[in-house]
């Protein structure tokens, strides 16, 4: 997901990181050019962080199997083991997100976090939506569906909007550790693609 | 202090009742009919009685004698040595309730990793099954299980995995990778070690 000159250069180092390690692997950007991708899909830029587009990822993919990079992150371990779980017969491969316990979606407006716990019944496990690889079948659709739909109350960051949607749609999840969205294995430069005011 | 969800005995049925009207705590009998319809708790360990919580909750109880065996439609697997989070079980059971998830577990740590346990020849096993031992692991002494063919398969891999002395959490991980359940998986905060 590109928009904007910040996250252009920012997919662009992405790609650059994960060609690294895996060569010839067929990289997607929705959005503006960048450098380095082997497909674009053009999409109005409604939403400034892309999630307009990021939430339509279901039906935008044309993969049966495929791993979503925010532009700000930058693989450094190999990332086909996430293929290789979803072989296996996994629907999701994830990892926790650090908004959590105290931090608990920090970063959601004071609304949608106040009804997402209402909704919820408490405050349960916050999953980073930046780093996703998923098998398209009637399970993961259905949460790509409410994902987006869950999105559209607000309009706001995609996280909460992930939560109750994942937790209301049962997929098979297998989780990963946070070296993989923010970490070692996978960095991740939150907020950098993001356009300057 | 203590943190949001924290189970407290208060002796004192008074203070009790001044810091619920106050809004500083919820009485956790006002979540009878909370938990899912035929839910248990099967215990793994000594008690005396059974806790304020499973009586306030008004839910079935038995000490374990196999772990294979899911007496309950959902049955919660506890370890007494741990106390759930009250506000983490709530919800845990409204998700459960409302939707198909056929188990809903904590993870353990957020920092302490699956590479991290067991010994160099369970590791081996675990992570040529798993691909990457880079992964959270999973908190065993409070599972959620609705009865189901998944979940008896998943338990009597587990307790297959074990049976070969190996490290619980890792046969619990190699059982799970296996077997694929809807996991439902729940933040660490969801269960803590009581106090000695």
């Amino acid at each position: 997901m590109a928009y904007g000159l910040n996250a252009q250069r920012e997919a662009a180092e992405s790609i650059k990181s994960l060609r690294a390690i895996w060569r010839g692997v067929e990289v997607l950007v929705i959005g503006d050019s960048v450098i380095g991708a082997s497909r674009r899909i053009p999409h109005d830029d409604r939403d400034k962080g892309g999630r307009d587009a990021k939430t339509k990822l279901g039906v935008l993919s044309p993969w049966a199997q495929t791993l979503y990079l925010d532009a700000d992150t930058r693989p450094r371990a190999d990332v086909r083991v996430g293929f290789d779980i979803l072989n296996d017969g996994w629907d999701m491969v994830i990892a926790p997100s650090k908004c959590s316990g105290r931090n608990w979606l920090w970063h959601v407006g004071g609304p949608e976090r106040a009804a997402t716990q209402e909704e919820l019944g408490g405050r349960l496990l916050t999953l980073g939506g930046g780093v996703i690889w998923w098998d398209r079948n009637e399970r993961t659709q259905a949460l790509w569906a409410a994902w987006r739909a869950e999105w559209l109350r607000w309009e706001g960051q995609d996280q909460a909007a992930l939560m109750r949607a994942y937790i209301a749609n049962p997929c098979r999840i297998w989780l990963l550790s946070r070296a993989w969205n923010g970490g070692t294995c996978i960095e991740h430069r939150f907020g950098a693609a993001r356009a300057k005011q | 202090m203590h943190e949001p969800g924290e189970m407290m005995h208060i002796k004192n049925k008074a203070n009790a009742k001044a810091l619920i009207q106050d809004g500083f705590a919820i009485d956790v009998a006002g979540g009878q009919g909370a938990a899912p319809d035929g839910c248990g708790v099967e215990i793994r360990g000594k008690v005396n009685k059974p806790p304020g919580w499973i009586e306030a909750l008004d839910i079935g109880s038995q000490v374990v004698k196999d772990v294979r065996e899911l007496p309950y439609g959902v049955t919660i697997l506890w370890d007494p040595r741990y106390s759930p989070n009250c506000l983490q079980l709530i919800a845990t059971f409204k998700a459960m309730r409302s939707f198909g998830w056929d188990l809903a577990v904590p993870i353990k740590s957020y920092a302490k990793l699956a590479k991290d346990m067991g010994t160099e020849k369970d590791r081996a096993l675990t992570e040529s099954v798993i691909h990457d031992l880079r992964v959270p692991y999973y908190n065993t002494h409070l599972l959620f299980i609705r009865r189901n063919e998944v979940t008896k398969k998943l338990v009597q891999t587990w307790y297959n995995e074990m049976a070969e002395g190996s490290d619980e959490c890792l046969a619990f991980m190699r059982a799970l990778y296996k077997t694929r359940p809807l996991i439902l998986p729940l933040p660490v905060a969801a269960v803590k070690k009581r106090p000695a």
